[in-house]
This record gives structure tokens, C-alpha cells and sequence, in this order.
């Protein structure tokens, strides 16, 4: 994967954005990785909105969304990205705890690129990770601002 | 052929009659023997009037009385009739007609007794060629009225003479003060010959008194001038026996023209005027002249030498008055001559008896009793008879007449007769009245009543003379004049000849046929037409009978020739009917015995078949004990057969009134009886009530008549029927139900009477009952049923398009819907009831009410507050009917159920997240520090690396340990938390409820004391308003407001004075509160998440397990409450929970 792609973490729990973190890592991807605790603060940084760190123009981004989140939850930040037409071609991974068929069929409609369960047995998990840095790993991510 | 044959004889007949006909009329009305007998002298009396009028009668009385029973004499009369007709060529037909009669051989007349004048003036032109060997005297003529001096050679009489001025004067004596004196006379020519002879004599009284001539006056006119006189008027009544234009009056009625003023002095020169309301005078009598007439007859008959009788004889007049006349006007016995004759003395008598008496007793009972006249005392009040002698109870036909009314004897025949003698104000006066006697027949009286006392009761004494016979006579004509303008002309034609014969018959006096006509035409008419068979029968002591005479029209009618008939009476009485011949038998014998007239209606067998003969004849008793009778017979079977045609007719009637499929009857409506009633009515009754009387036979129990009986509504104030009046009645007698039909019809005798039509509706309202009673059931039902129903139906625009729809009916239930008073809405429109135009579905109602294809809607109704399933049907186009049921019910268990669900849904959310999550963690970091152990179990077991690489190796690795077990273990307080929430939110829902009312004032302070430590830690201001009352779990509703205010006091706004303010208000039945504060408030898109379970905005930032608002939306749901949230961010919020409100207080 390109090294210029930054990954977006989204995650309230921050054990889960530990887990996420190393297995990453031990999936060999090493890409510059921003970790936010909720809906919010990740809507703040990529609609540049509020006090926080804001996107930079010209960098690759892939979001790890995590679907319950304090303030904004997941699923409200997927649907503002994909209506936002800079950030539409933006990857936008949607992590969960829940297997609710429904919920996934919702995201795939709001226009999520993946979708990753975060199963309790920590080896699927592990797996589930792994399969996305592979993911990542082939995928061309597209530059912010329609530069690539 | 046989009708034909019956026109042909018929004409044969009428030829022959042409030809005979004045010889067999002349035949037929000769009442005494017609055969000629060797030695006896034939005397023929002309009279010119008939029986009946009084002059002549007393004339021909006072002949017949000194040669009617002499020895070879035969005596016969005939009249001239010229009373009525006097023109010329009526009497060139008589001339014939006697021509005929008294030229015959064996049939001379040997002397004529004229008298009257017109008789004398016949004598006179017609002697030479009808009795030229005839001796004639006259009567009944005045000296004026001689046309030429009297030939002695055959005619000689007496003259009339008049007593003017003896009358007159005593007139004046009776009435000194008089001062007028009007004459009244007729045009007749005997009037005017009266009225010539007394001219001069009236001459003398000019200048004594004013002298009036009422000569030749109409009779309306006079009679209007007398009744305008006064009492200082006498009348001299003369004789008025033709008015001017030809009209006869009868001598009675030309006296009661005079007369017509009860309070003038009347007086005449004839004495048959007296009576009447004449007082009398000083007259000539009829009896005296005919019978001085008859005298010198004899003498003429039995004295070869005519010319002795040249001298002219005049008979001396007398006074005759009127006793009951004298009394009323007051005129005292003293003033009448000795001599003079008293008529009517009896009742004079009477009443000075009673007057001699003093009032007291008039005349001893026995005079009572035995009286020869009828006598009756009655009471004067009431009319009651209270004593009748022998006599009154012979007249009468009663055994006894005590205890009657005269109301039950009287005939009042029109308003006209007198009311009856027991009346007030009593007239002590003649009356003339009618009664009916027990036999059923009416007789004339004339009634002298005058109240008498016996004690000191005041009784009415009546006597009474049957007057009969004269009023009959007097009536006949005029009766029959009317009947015969009443007729058809072609049964005029008809009648005409059977009244000309019947008058004769009745008189028994023989009279021209002709007399009734003035025209040939008419007289051929009547020869041709005439039905009767004119005869004379005899039947002798022994009981052989036989016909003297019969008229050709026998054969005609009987179809036996008329010499056998006059040969062999037998034979015409083989003819009858076996089974008549017992009863004309007895009535035969009974008319002989009785001399009663004869009236008979029989059967004969004749060539034409069976014919019915109507028999009238009048018996006369000869010398040797013959009985005689002078009669008709009338075919009548046509008659009888238009009778029977109309019974025909009628039975055709009766036939429709019995095929019509109702009752029908006709009754009195005074007296109620039953005059008529159709089959089906005598069916229903199973008996023959007509002649009952309604009331007491058609209803029952009734104990007069019923108070429904609607006689009252059948007529109008004039009296005159109305329209048919229609309605319904239930029988009292069979219970059965009739629709009726009444109406008021004019009856045959001319009385109005009811008519009912009566149809059997029993069936009808048997099943309007049975409909009535289901119609009910349905009705109790509908309006008992829970469903709410109303009908309706569609109101349409002048385009035909639905706008609206209009309720027709509803039950019970639909008010209790709609809160509305059934009036309230029936009739109304669904716009108006439902204040919504359009109403609500309209559309959905207007397919059904079109189509008639059932729908069904389920929807809730925002006016009612409920919502509805509502089935609507169509039971008619344009009609619908919605059924409605309340369905509120099971959508507020369907919202609680959906809210459990959503309760479910997110403890399910909660589960496969909030449960996971700290799962994910707890195996995840578990892993990670299994890895770490498996790091380090494999630098032991190489063991190669030393204890200082080890530790290395271990030291780096401890901040990664450290980190999965601080995510660890705060994972697994983590899950202790939310499993805690759960069990703390399930317990909050299933905690027992116990709704009081409650007090909100207390409650908060409660709250706020409990929570007294954070208010003062955080330095908050709290508001608290007064607060309404309302339904709610005390400790569940504590539990709201603590969480709602903690919250309020969790996210205070750093930056400025907290403020919470609590207020409360009942709004629409709720009782709402609201907990405001000014912190940092909730931004719009997480304010619908802020009541989900474990959510919660800034978990880092604030404590709790975001469980609170869960808890209050559940408590409030479950306390029938709702809550909701208005807030802004960093301005604050507003947290609103409504409660049911207190009913009894607020």
C-alpha cells in the first residue's frame, strides 16, 4: 500500500482501537494511522470543523469506522462522507461488534467499501484484520480533492 | 212471431176503438142499469161538477132523496165536468157522446133535472137533439142567469135567490164598528152570474161603508189584501171558483181564500161555504133547492098538462153560522136570530159546559166516555194521554190509549202541519192534523183543543172528528195533478187515462171520459191507450156474481171475448191463478160485507202467457141487497215486470255490494238502524241484522252508540255529505281489524244515511304487528349492540355529484362516540356532525353507497380520539350504513406491544454491541497476553539468551501487558455495568403500579432535598413553580424528576450560573411539567437518541451508564404519561413529561 495513505480510526473503545492497531501492524501495513474516540471528532477532522486536527489536501485517507460511537455514531458519518463529493471516493470500512444482517445490508447501502464483524474469538479477528491490510494493501486509494 | 202477432192486434184493436169508442166510454160510465124497462120514467140529473162539490152534492142529495126511492122512477146522473172545461168543443164532444147514449132506443130520457147553470145552458142548446121529448127543470140558477124566457111547454124550476141584504146587516150587527166591506168573487161564469144578481143590492151599501169588489183577483193577490186588513173589515164572500186564468179552485178552497185573515168578520150566501172560517149569513140551501126540484118533477111526470108549471118557484133562505166561529170572534148568542141553524154546536156545547162549571169538571165522566165523538185528555207539557174514551179507542185502533204520546200518533207530514196539541202556547182553536192509526193508516182530523183543569192540574181536552173522506176529495186532484207533472210524458200519457178513471171510481159517480179532455188529440190518446178494462160486477145476497158490463179491453187483456164474459162471469174467473182465487174471494166478500173499496192485484193465465191484473173498484149496495161494483182493471204485468227488473237491478246491486271483498252497510244515522247490509257482513255475523241496530249489533258491549262512530264527519254544517272519511278500527265482535271506508248517501226515501265499506285487515296488521315486533327486536338490538351504527345517506349537487352525506339514524352507541345527542344529529349532515367538509371519508363511503360493494376502513378518527374499524355496507343505492368498533383499545396494546419491541430491539442492540464490545476486548487482550506468554515460553525454552536478555525481553514487554490487563479488567466492570442497567431497567418495568393522585409540590421538594448535596456542590439556582396535581406511582414519578434534574445537574454549562426551573400546567386532560435548564444542550441529531438504552453523549466526560432517560420514558409510558425533549445546543434544555391529570382537583 501506498505509504502516503493515512488511515482513519474511528473507535470509541480504545482497546478495540488497540487490537486494531496490532494487528495492523503484524499485517505489515505501517501507513501513518489517526486514532479518534467518536463520531464527532473523525467528522471534525475530515469536514475540518471545530478545534481539532483537520484533513490535509492532497493525502490519500481510508477510514476504519467503528458503527457505535458516542455523539455521531457510524453509520451518520458514513452518510455525510458519502454525500460529501471530495470525500465520496474515499474508502470507508465499516467495523462492528454486531453480525445483524440488517446493519450490514444498511451500511452496503449507504456506500461502505467493507465491511469487518469484530468477532469476539480474537483469531477471527485477527484474521478479519489481516484480510484488511490485505485489502489495503492492493486497493488504489484515491487522493483527497480528486488528486492521486 | 208471438210479439208481432201481439203489435197487430194491438192495432186491430186501436181501429176498433176508433170506431166505438165514444159509444163504449158513454157505455162504461153509466153506473145504474143501462137496460130499458116497459113503464118506468127515466129522470136524468146534469150536473156540471162532480161528487164532492158541496152545492151540488147537497142538490143532488136533496133529489135524490125525494126520487131515489120512488116507485118507477129510475134515476141516474151525469156530469158535465164543465168545472174544469168549458171551452166550446168539449162540449160539441159531450153533445156526441149523449147523442149516442140517449137516442138509442129504450134508452130515452123522459125528463132532465138541470142544476146548475151550466147544466141549464146544455139543456138549453143541446134538448132538441140529445132529449127532444124531455121535460127539463132547473135548480141551482139565479134569476139572472136565465138566458131566455122559459118555454112552458118543457122546462120549468126554481130559481136561487140570495139573501145580501139580510146578510150584510146581520154581518153589521155582529160588528158594529165596521167600516169596509170587501167582495170576493171569482171568473168563473156561475162566479160572474153570482156577482151580477148581487150587484145592485151591493150598490146600496156605498157611502154606509166602503165598498171593495174583489172581483176576478188573482188568488195570491187577494189573499195578501185580505191578510193586510183590520178588523173594521167584513167580507162578503161570494164564490171563487176559477181565477182569472181559467185555474179551478174547489169550493172549500175559494172559501179559505177568503177566510185567509182568522181575524176578519167573513161572511156568505151559499151555505155550503159555512165551515171553513165563514161565520155564516143568510143563505140559500142546495138540499132545499134539489129537493123542491125533485117535487115538481113528480108533479111534471104525473100532470099531462105541462103549461101549469110556467110559473118559476123560489125556496126561502135561512140564517146558518158556524158555532165555533161565532165563539172566536166573540160574537154573542143574542145576536143571532132564534131560527137560525148552529153548525158545530157540539164543541160550542162542549165548551160552555165546561165554562159553566168554572173550570173545575166539565161534564161527568160518563158524558166523557159515552160521547159520541173522540175525546182524549192529555197533559199539556209533555203530550202524554191520560184519558180516552170509548170512542177515541175506537177510532184509534187501541185497547187503550193511556200512557201514549201524541208524538207517537201524530204524522207530521212537513214542517207546514201544526206541531202537536200539547204545546204551550196553547190556542184553544180548530187544528187540523194527521194521525196514524193502529192499522198504520193516516187519518184528517180536525182537533179542537183546550186546556182544562181537573184539581189543580191543568189537562188539554181535545176533541177530535175524522175529516178524512173530505180532506181525501179535496186533496185527490191537486195530488195528482203534482204526480202527473212529476211523471215521464210518455207515462203521463198513460196515467192521465188510469187517474181520469180512478177518479171516477172513487166517486163512484158516473162522468164523461171526455171530461178530461179539451182536444180530440188527447182524447184519442187516451181511448187508444188506455189500459183499463172498465167494468161493473155484481155479486147478489146468494153469492151469484156477474158482469153487467166490461169494456172490449177485457178480451184484449184476458184474451176472452167480452160477450162471454158478460155471458159467464165464470169465465174470467177460471182464468185467474188457482192459488189468488181464495184471497180475491175474501176480498170480494170482505168489500161487500164493508162496502169497502176494492183493491186487489192478481194472476191470470192468458193466451199471451201469465199477465198480472191490478183490480180497483168501489161497491155499492142495490135495493134487492146486490152488491155492485164500478171498477178497472189494469194489466200491470209490464209493471210488475219494470219491478222486477229493478229488483233486478237492485239484486244486481246487491250482487256487486256482495262481490266486493268487504262489509258493507248502510244505517240511519238518527236512529242507527241497519237498512242495509251485503252478504259478506251477514256471513260475518252468521244472522240477519237488518232493522237491528248498529251499534248493538255490529259492535259489542257497546251501550249506545260508539263513541268512534264518525256519523259526525260525514257531513257538513249544511247537512250535506263530505268526501269519504277513511279509517281503521279493531271490531269489538270478532276482533278483527277493518280499514273503513264512510261516507253519507242520500237513501231511496231521501234520507241521509251512513255507508260503510269495511275491509278485512286483520292479515295486514297482523303482519305490520309482526313487523312492528321484529322492526323492535332489530331496533333493540341496533340500539343495545357496542358496534357503533349509524345510516346514511348521500346528498348529492345539483350536478349529481356526491358532496356530502346526511345521517339518517344511529344507535346508542354512536352518541356515546361521538358525545352527541341523537336529535343532535339525525338529519344532519356528516359536515355538520363531523366539521369537516368534505366529511370525513366521503369517497370511501360514495364507492360503497354506489357500487354496493362492502368496504372496510381502519383509521383513527382525530374528533373522537379513538381509533376506528369501520365495516360500511350499502342496504340501498345512495344509502350506506357504517358499523364501527372501538379499536383504540387494541392500538394502544399494539403501541405498547410496538414499544416493548422497541425496548426489545434495543436491549438486543445493546446485547450484540454493548455486550460484545467489552468481549471483544476481554478475549482479544487475552490473546495478546497469551502471545506474550508465548514469547516469553520460548525465550525460556531456548533458554540461550541468558537472564539479562530475558529480562529485557520481559521488561519490554510488561507496559503491553499492563495495557491488556487495564482493558481488561475495565471491560469486565464494564459488562458488570450494563448487565447491572438491565436488571435495574427490567426491574423498573415490571415494578407493581400503585396510581394515586399525586401532590407535585411535595414530591419535587422531596426530589430536591434528596439532591441537596449536588445543587449546593455545583451552586445551581433552582426554580420551582407551583405545580398541578396528577395521576402517578409516587416512587416511580420521584424517580423521574430525581433523574430528569440529575441530568439537568450533569450537564450544566460551566461557563454561566446554572439555572433549572420547574413548572407545570393542564393542558387537554394532562397535567404537563417541564424541567428546564441552561446548560450545554443537546444538539438536534442526537435528541432522538438520548432515550435509548445505555446512550450516552460524552462518556468520558460525564458519569452514569446512560440508563436514566430510558428509565423516564419507560416510567412515564408505563404511568400513562409521554415524555419529549426541546432543547438547543449550548443554550439548554427542556425536558417535558405529561401525566393523566387529577379529575378531582385542578
Amino acid at each position: 500500500m501506498n505509504q502516503e495513505v493515512v488511515i482513519l480510526v474511528a473507535e470509541d473503545d480504545e482497546g478495540h482501537a488497540g487490537l486494531i492497531r496490532r494487528n495492523l501492524v503484524r499485517a505489515g501495513i505501517t501507513n501513518k494511522l489517526i486514532l479518534f474516540k467518536d463520531g464527532q471528532e473523525v467528522s471534525n477532522f475530515l469536514f475540518k470543523d471545530g478545534d481539532g486536527p483537520h484533513r490535509e489536501v492532497g493525502v490519500s485517507y481510508i477510514l476504519l469506522l467503528d458503527i457505535r460511537m458516542p455523539k455521531l455514531d457510524g453509520t451518520e458519518v458514513l452518510k455525510k462522507v458519502k454525500a460529501d463529493s471530495e470525500l465520496r471516493k474515499m474508502p470507508v470500512i465499516m467495523i462492528t461488534t454486531t453480525d445483524d444482517p440488517r446493519e450490514v445490508e444498511h451500511c452496503h447501502l449507504l456506500g461502505c467499501s467493507n465491511y469487518i464483524t469484530k468477532p469476539v474469538e480474537y483469531d477471527a479477528f485477527v484474521n478479519a484484520v489481516r484480510q484488511l491490510g490485505l485489502f489495503l494493501s492492493v486497493v488504489q486509494i484515491p487522493k483527497v480533492n480528486g488528486s492521486h | 212471431m208471438k210479439g208481432y202477432m201481439r203489435i197487430t192486434d194491438r192495432q186491430a184493436f186501436i181501429r176498433r176503438t176508433r170506431q166505438t169508442a165514444v159509444w163504449m166510454v158513454c157505455l162504461c160510465l153509466i153506473s145504474t142499469g143501462v137496460a130499458a124497462e116497459v113503464g118506468v120514467r127515466r129522470v136524468l140529473v146534469l150536473q156540471s161538477y162532480y161528487q164532492g162539490y158541496p152545492q151540488a152534492d147537497a142538490i143532488q142529495r136533496g133529489i135524490t132523496d125525494i126520487l131515489g126511492s120512488r116507485d118507477g122512477i129510475e134515476l141516474s146522473v151525469e156530469y158535465l165536468d164543465a168545472f174544469h172545461h168549458s171551452d166550446d168543443r168539449y162540449i160539441s164532444h159531450l153533445t156526441d157522446l149523449y147523442y149516442h147514449k140517449f137516442t138509442e132506443p129504450g134508452s130515452k130520457v123522459d125528463l132532465v133535472i138541470a142544476v146548475d147553470y151550466q147544466a141549464y145552458t146544455f139543456c138549453l142548446e143541446g134538448r132538441a137533439k140529445l132529449f127532444p121529448d124531455a121535460f127539463v127543470v132547473f135548480c141551482g140558477l139565479d134569476e139572472s142567469g136565465l138566458k131566455t124566457p122559459t118555454d112552458p111547454t118543457y122546462m120549468t124550476g126554481i130559481f136561487r135567490t140570495y139573501s145580501l141584504k139580510e146578510t150584510v146587516d146581520i154581518g153589521l150587527s155582529f160588528k158594529p164598528e165596521a167600516e169596509n166591506l170587501a167582495v170576493v168573487s171569482g171568473s168563473s161564469p156561475a162566479d160572474q152570474a153570482l156577482y151580477a144578481s148581487v150587484k145592485d143590492h151591493l150598490a146600496k151599501y156605498r157611502g154606509v161603508l166602503n165598498l171593495i169588489e174583489l172581483v176576478q183577483f188573482e188568488a195570491q193577490a187577494l189573499k195578501e189584501f185580505l191578510i193586510g186588513q183590520q178588523e173594521n173589515t167584513i167580507v162578503l164572500y161570494l164564490s171563487y171558483s176559477q181565477d182569472p186564468t181559467g185555474k179551478a179552485f174547489l169550493p172549500p178552497e175559494g172559501a179559505r181564500l177568503a177566510t185567509v185573515n182568522p181575524r176578519l168578520l167573513v161572511l156568505a150566501l151559499n151555505e155550503e161555504d159555512i165551515s171553513n172560517g165563514i161565520v155564516g149569513g143568510k143563505v140559500n140551501q142546495g138540499y132545499a133547492q134539489g129537493a123542491e126540484a125533485a117535487r115538481v118533477a113528480l108533479r111534471v111526470l104525473e100532470e099531462p098538462d105541462k103549461t101549469k108549471f110556467s110559473e118559476i118557484s123560489r125556496v126561502e133562505n135561512r140564517y146558518v153560522f158556524d158555532s165555533v166561529i161565532l165563539r172566536k170572534l166573540g160574537i154573542r148568542k143574542e145576536k143571532i136570530p132564534d131560527e137560525a141553524l148552529l153548525l158545530n154546536s157540539n164543541f160550542e156545547q162542549l165548551i160552555t159546559q165546561r165554562e159553566g162549571s168554572g173550570g173545575q169538571s166539565f161534564f161527568s165522566y160518563e158524558i166523557f166516555e159515552e160521547h159520541s165523538m173522540v175525546m182524549v185528555l192529555s197533559e199539556p207539557e209533555t203530550g202524554i194521554i191520560i184519558e180516552a174514551n170509548r170512542k177515541a179507542r175506537d177510532f184509534y185502533g187501541y185497547p187503550d190509549l193511556v200512557g201514549q204520546s201524541w208524538a207517537d200518533i201524530l204524522y207530521v207530514e212537513s214542517e207546514e202541519r201544526a206541531s202537536p196539541a200539547g204545546v204551550e202556547d196553547f190556542n184553544p182553536d180548530m187544528d187540523r192534523q194527521i194521525h196514524r192509526i193502529s192499522d198504520g193508516s193516516l187519518r184528517n182530523l180536525l182537533v179542537y183543543s183546550s186546556e182544562v183543569k181537573i184539581g189543580d192540574t191543568p189537562v188539554l181536552f181535545s176533541i177530535l172528528s175524522d175529516i178524512t173522506d173530505q180532506v181525501y176529495a179535496e186533496e185527490t186532484i191537486f195530488v195528482q195533478e203534482k204526480r202527473l207533472r212529476n211523471m215521464t210524458i210518455h207515462t203521463a200519457v198513460l196515467m192521465v187515462s188510469i187517474i181520469a178513471v180512478l177518479i171516477y171510481l172513487l166517486y163512484s159517480r158516473k162522468r164523461s171520459f171526455q171530461a178530461l179532455q179539451s182536444s180530440e188529440q188527447k182524447y184519442r190518446q187516451i181511448a187508444e191507450n188506455a189500459p183499463a178494462t172498465v167494468f161493473q160486477f155484481q155479486m147478489s145476497r146468494e153469492g151469484r156474481y156477474s158482469f153487467p158490463y166490461i169494456s172490449t179491453v177485457a178480451s184484449e187483456m184476458t184474451g176472452i171475448p167480452k160477450e162471454k164474459i158478460t155471458e159467464n162471469a165464470a169465465s174470467i174467473m177460471q182464468i185467474i191463478y188457482p192459488e189468488d182465487v181464495p184471497e180475491f174471494m175474501t176480498k170480494i166478500r170482505e168489500s161487500a160485507k164493508s162496502l169497502s173499496y176494492f183493491f186487489h192485484v192478481f194472476r191470470c193465465n192468458t193466451l199471451k202467457g201469465t199477465i198480472w191484473i191490478e183490480a180497483r173498484a168501489t161497491p155499492n149496495r142495490l135495493k134487492d141487497g146486490t152488491t155492485q161494483w164500478n171498477g178497472f182493471l189494469v194489466d200491470i204485468t209490464e209493471r210488475i215486470i219494470s219491478e222486477k227488473r229493478i229488483q233486478e237491478s237492485n239484486n244486481r246491486l246487491i250482487t256487486v255490494m256482495n262481490s266486493i271483498d268487504a262489509i258493507v252497510y248502510i244505517a240511519d244515522m238518527e236512529t242507527y238502524e241497519l237498512l242495509f247490509v251485503n252478504e259478506d257482513l251477514l256471513k260475518a255475523w252468521g244472522r240477519d241484522i237488518i232493522g237491528q241496530t248498529c251499534w248493538k249489533t255490529i259492535q259489542s258491549g257497546m251501550d249506545g252508540p260508539c263513541p268512534f262512530c264518525t256519523n259526525h264527519l260525514l257531513l257538513d254544517a249544511a247537512g250535506n255529505p263530505k268526501e269519504v272519511y277513511q279509517w281503521e278500527i279493531k271490531n269489538s265482535t270478532n276482533g278483527k281489524w277493518y280499514d273503513c271506508r264512510d261516507r253519507a248517501i242520500r237513501w231511496i226515501d231521501g234520507r241521509m244515511v251512513r255507508m260503510e265499506i269495511a275491509t278485512d285487515i286483520t292479515e295486514r296488521k297482523e303482519a305490520e304487528r309482526a313487523l312492528f315486533e321484529s322492526e323492535n327486536k332489530f331496533r333493540t338490538l341496533f340500539s343495545s349492540m357496542s358496534e357503533m351504527v349509524a345510516l346514511h345517506e348521500l346528498v348529492f349537487d345539483a350536478h349529481g355529484k356526491f358532496v356530502d352525506y346526511r345521517i339518517t339514524d344511529c344507535n346508542e352507541a354512536y352518541t356515546f362516540l361521538t358525545g352527541m345527542e341523537k336529535e343532535q344529529m339525525i338529519g344532519k349532515l356528516g359536515s355538520e356532525v363531523y366539521r369537516s367538509d368534505p366529511p370525513p371519508f366521503l369517497d370511501d363511503y360514495a364507492e360503497v353507497a354506489l357500487t354496493g360493494k362492502p368496504n372496510h376502513i381502519e383509521t383513527f378518527f382525530p374528533l373522537f380520539n379513538r381509533y376506528l374499524s369501520v365495516s360500511i355496507v350499502s342496504p340501498e343505492k345512495n344509502k350506506f350504513a357504517t358499523v364501527a368498533t372501538d379499536i383504540s383499545e387494541i392500538k394502544r396494546a399494539e403501541k405498547t406491544i410496538e414499544e416493548k419491541n422497541e425496548e426489545l430491539e434495543q436491549i438486543i442492540y445493546v446485547a450484540s454491541h454493548d455486550l460484545r464490545s467489552p468481549l471483544v476486548n476481554v478475549d482479544g487482550y487475552s490473546r495478546e497476553l497469551e502471545y506474550t506468554v508465548d514469547d516469553f515460553q520460548k525465550v525460556l525454552e531456548t533458554g540461550a539468551h541468558g537472564s539479562e536478555r530475558v529480562e529485557t525481553i520481559v521488561r519490554s514487554a510488561l507496559p503491553d501487558i499492563n495495557e491488556a490487563l487495564k482493558h481488561i479488567r475495565t471491560s469486565a466492570r464494564q459488562m458488570d455495568a450494563l448487565l447491572k442497567g438491565l436488571l435495574r431497567l427490567s426491574r423498573s418495568g415490571r415494578a407493581a403500579l400503585n396510581i394515586v393522585a399525586l401532590d407535585m409540590d411535595a414530591l419535587l421538594r422531596a426530589v430536591l432535598s434528596s439532591l441537596d448535596y449536588q445543587i449546593t456542590t455545583s451552586g445551581v439556582q433552582i426554580r420551582l413553580s407551583p405545580l398541578p396535581s396528577c395521576l402517578g406511582d409516587e416512587i416511580q414519578i420521584t424517580q423521574v424528576f430525581s433523574n430528569l434534574i440529575g441530568n439537568a445537574l450533569k450537564f450544566l454549562d460551566g461557563r454561566r450560573q446554572g439555572v433549572i426551573t420547574i413548572t407545570g400546567a393542564v393542558e387537554k386532560g394532562c397535567s404537563v411539567y417541564c424541567v428546564e435548564d441552561n446548560g450545554i444542550g443537546i444538539a438536534p441529531e442526537h435528541q432522538e437518541n438520548i432515550f435509548q438504552l445505555f446512550h450516552r453523549l460524552n462518556p468520558q466526560k460525564t458519569e452514569g451508564e446512560g440508563l436514566g432517560l430510558t428509565i423516564v420514558k419507560q416510567i412515564v409510558f408505563r404511568n400513562g404519561g409521554k415524555v419529549w425533549v426541546r432543547s438547543e445546543i449550548n443554550q439548554g434544555s427542556r425536558f417535558y413529561v405529561s401525566l393523566p391529570m387529577n379529575p378531582h382537583k385542578n
